[in-house]
């Protein structure tokens, strides 16, 4: 399902003095199955977007639709991987995937049957009744991305999952999206401070001005699929990096064109 | 991958190591309070009636066991107590949830929770027997009001603690009132339940005493110390003493484990 964001924008009142505007007539489309990142640095607006597709901005303009269809608050369609991970900490890692589930009153025995493929998929068998303290940071972003999959959205919403994970680890856990994602191959919106990241991840890249945020460009990533470990080695990925490193440093009002 | 073993958790050592060094220094201060007591009994106060010895305790405490009146004194004062304990826990824990997850309601009725939580409420149990009489119900009740606010206060303040990104991952699912309260607030708030709970009891084991004091009561370790004291059975009242204390500390320690056993993941308790 395509999904589509049309000026959105949004301003925080502040107790003391002028308003805050954080996002500034927004609009980006992402295609049904595609990969999109969006990079800025951070406090530009990214984390706010994603609140606003998922339903926990009250306040905003602008018009956001997924497959035609308006988003008005919290929508079934959509599924949010949070940033910090989230886990509800009283509960298994198979209690944890099913929480949307259950919300959703999912019965129990088809719920039973997607989280345990679920589990499967993100390389945790095995760990099904292991709680989220007694795992590394890397397995609970696991736990963390079965949970929004599990609810089966048509856009997967991801807030820098890997961004508090060691960079070992977060190289490690880049690839696992890229093998999940060719097995559920969800339109994803992916927000990332990190070129590199973004590059290797996405279809496509927007890149956001800092405050307040705009789209700044919208770049293609020409790199083919699957990728794997040796696409960043590669003379194509590094020129694209530097690329968009130059634009994103780039002052704000330098010309280029809106998307 | 990284690989944790699910039954592998951080810090086993220490947690190995805490029980065994904890029971060795109880025996060692159990040890030196002992001596300590003989030495004070014997040699400072040594008069028997003001400090009896550990041994005349303890023959005390033979003697009433041996007839069988501990036992009965003992379970009539743990049945109430207990009674009351669940009334007041399970009070508490709904007056929690109300005034914890309903901003409005609370701003009107906080002050009286608190004014309830500090006032000396065993003062009320000459009320409370004029109002339910004599018999058990009036010791009921007061047990479950020394427990029902200490309860109601950790539960408000488990529940507004709740993790922000907690109740914003269960919004955005779609979570219900019903949900956010039952999947997230209550269990988040649980250890700070069980907190309250603790404390509850705590103040629960002074109402056994006072209850039976002023209650006309015909059995109950509340009424043995007091019936004790005025015959000036020192070792007696200090048999019914020991047996509030461990009782008190039984609970407690129940309630402990509990806090561990249920929210593993908190390294250390809340309150
Ligand atoms: N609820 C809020 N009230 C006021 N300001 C906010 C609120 N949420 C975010 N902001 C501000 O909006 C800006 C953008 O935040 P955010 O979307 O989290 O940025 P990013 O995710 O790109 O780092 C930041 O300057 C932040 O301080
Ligand atoms: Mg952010």
């Amino acid at each position: 399902m395509s999904l589509r964001v049309e000026n959105l924008s949004v301003t925080f009142a502040r107790d003391n003095g002028a308003p805050l505007a954080v996002l500034d007539r927004v609009s980006f489309e992402v295609q049904p199955g595609e990969f999109v990142a969006l990079v800025g640095q951070s406090g530009c607006g990214k984390t706010t977007i994603l609140r606003c597709l998922s339903g926990l901005q009250p306040s905003y303009e602008g018009t956001m639709t997924i497959a035609g269809r308006r988003l008005t608050g919290v929508d079934r369609r959509v599924a949010m991987v949070f940033q910090s991970d989230s886990l509800f900490p009283w509960r298994t890692v198979q209690a944890n995937v099913a929480f949307g589930l259950e919300v959703r009153r999912r019965g129990k025995a088809g719920a039973d049957r997607i989280v345990q493929d679920l589990v499967n998929l993100v390389g945790l068998a095995g760990f099904e009744r292991a709680y989220p303290h007694q795992l590394s940071g890397g397995m609970r972003q696991r736990v963390n991305l079965a949970r929004a999959l599990a609810v089966d959205p048509d856009v997967l919403l991801m807030d820098e999952p890997f961004s508090a994970l060691d960079m070992l680890t977060r190289e490690a856990m880049q690839l696992e999206l890229l093998r999940i994602w060719s097995h559920r191959r969800k339109t994803v919106l992916f927000v990332t401070h990190q070129i590199e990241e973004a590059v290797l991840l996405a279809d496509r890249v927007l890149l956001m001005s800092p405050r307040p945020g705009r789209i700044r460009r919208d770049v293609p990533v020409p790199l083919g699929r699957p990728r794997a470990s040796q696409v960043r080695r590669t003379r194509e990925f590094h020129a694209l990096v530097d690329a968009l490193a130059e634009a994103l440093a780039a002052a704000p009002l330098d010309g280029l064109v809106r998307s | 991958m990284v690989v944790a073993r699910p039954g592998a958790r951080p810090a086993t050592a220490a947690r190995m190591a805490t029980p065994v060094a904890g029971v060795s220094r109880l025996v060692v201060s159990g040890v030196l309070g002992v001596i300590a007591w003989i030495l004070l009994a014997k040699y400072v106060v040594a008069n028997p009636l003001f400090l009896p010895t550990p041994y005349a305790v303890l023959l005390a405490a033979i003697q009433v066991a041996r007839s069988g009146e501990l036992l009965n004194d003992v379970l009539v004062s743990l049945s109430y107590f207990a009674v009351g304990s669940v009334i007041g826990f399970v009070g508490g824990v709904l007056l929690g949830v109300l005034l914890g997850a309903n901003q409005k309601i609370a701003d009107y009725v906080d002050p009286w929770v608190s004014a309830a939580y500090t006032a000396p409420l065993v003062a009320l149990t000459p009320l409370l027997i004029i109002w339910f009489g004599i018999g058990l119900w009036s010791k009921t009740i007061i047990i479950a009001l020394l427990v029902v606010f200490p309860v109601t206060i950790g539960t408000i303040a488990g529940i507004r603690s709740t993790d922000r990104s907690l109740v914003e991952v269960a919004t955005s699912f779609g979570a219900t009132r019903g949900d956010m309260l039952r999947k997230v607030m209550v269990p988040w708030a649980l250890s700070f339940i069980l907190s309250g709970a603790r404390i509850g009891v705590g103040r629960g084991v002074i109402g056994i005493f006072v209850a039976e004091l002023f209650g006309g009561a015909s059995k109950g370790v509340g009424l043995m110390i007091s019936n004790a004291g005025q015959v000036f059975n020192t070792p007696l009242l200090f048999v019914g003493i020991i047996v509030l204390a461990v009782m008190g500390i039984g609970v407690t320690t129940v309630i402990r484990f509990l806090e561990r056993r249920m929210a593993p993941w908190r390294t250390q308790s809340v309150v």
